[in-house]
């Protein structure tokens, strides 16, 4: 498994642009975890 | 010698990235034999002028989301001779580069062993992350691992793949989330081995 240091987190340079309330933030990563996950699921079943 | 191309998106309404930019740029130009970035149309004028003036070749698209502009900074990719691809936000790729970049110049020398690759974060890279990316993370890559038989860290960020790969991600990428779009593609569409 290829792991890397440098996909690391910093605030001041990978936080999102768009200003939100801390519970706005944790819906808008919930709903790109279901859209990521559904997308998963099911590209290349269907096609 | 160099034979793996960047493809990258920016989204710098405030231009937070043009000092660093101006920094690293030598660095980026001397890893990759060809650099390509996507840059949305509200992003800061300064910031479009630095990467207009730098090897990066550069696209301004309209904000259709992120998906819009990763397919868009494939195509242009495309465009090129490049044989392989490496996709990294553009946001990451400056922290790499700022604080890991021999790490990133030996990731790159090894993107052409594979067909496609997931490039996962080290534990410490991870738990640099807010508590709302890390609990929401954990059931996206459970659910991409069973997907994939083999677990992956595909909300990295970052992964990269052959031409071959990138022909099939360019014809039938059409989601709203790429993350594992891309990688689905290469794995049940094109029959790729996907690597993590």
């Amino acid at each position: 498994m290829l792991i890397v240091e440098g996909l690391e987190y910093h605030e001041d340079i990978n936080s999102v642009t768009r200003e939100m309330s801390r519970s706005e933030s944790w819906l808008s990563r919930l709903k790109l975890s279901l859209i990521i996950s559904e997308t998963a699921c099911n590209v290349g079943k269907r096609n | 010698m160099h034979n793996t191309s960047l493809i990258t998106v920016t989204h710098d309404p405030k231009g937070r990235n043009v000092k660093l930019f101006k920094e690293l740029k030598n660095v980026f130009e001397d890893i990759y034999s060809e650099l390509f970035i996507t840059i949305s149309e509200e992003t800061s004028a300064e910031l479009i002028e630095e990467l207009e003036n730098s090897k990066f070749k550069t696209k301004i698209i309209s904000k259709l989301g992120v998906a819009h502009a990763r397919r868009q900074s494939l195509s242009l990719g495309l465009t090129s001779e490049a044989q392989y691809f490496h996709y990294c936000d553009f946001d990451r790729l400056l922290t790499w580069v700022k604080n890991h970049s021999s790490e990133l110049r030996k990731t790159v020398g090894v993107i052409p062993k594979y067909d496609y690759l997931i490039i996962g974060r080290t534990e410490r890279a991870t738990q640099t992350h807010p508590d709302e990316w890390l609990e929401t993370e954990k059931i996206t890559n459970k659910i991409c691992s069973l997907e994939l038989g083999k677990v992956v860290d595909i909300t990295g960020g970052s992964c990269s793949f052959s031409r071959k790969a990138g022909n099939y991600i360019n014809k039938y990428s059409k989601e709203k989330m790429t993350d594992a779009e891309w990688a689905m593609i290469a794995h049940r569409l094109a029959g790729l081995n996907v690597n993590s």
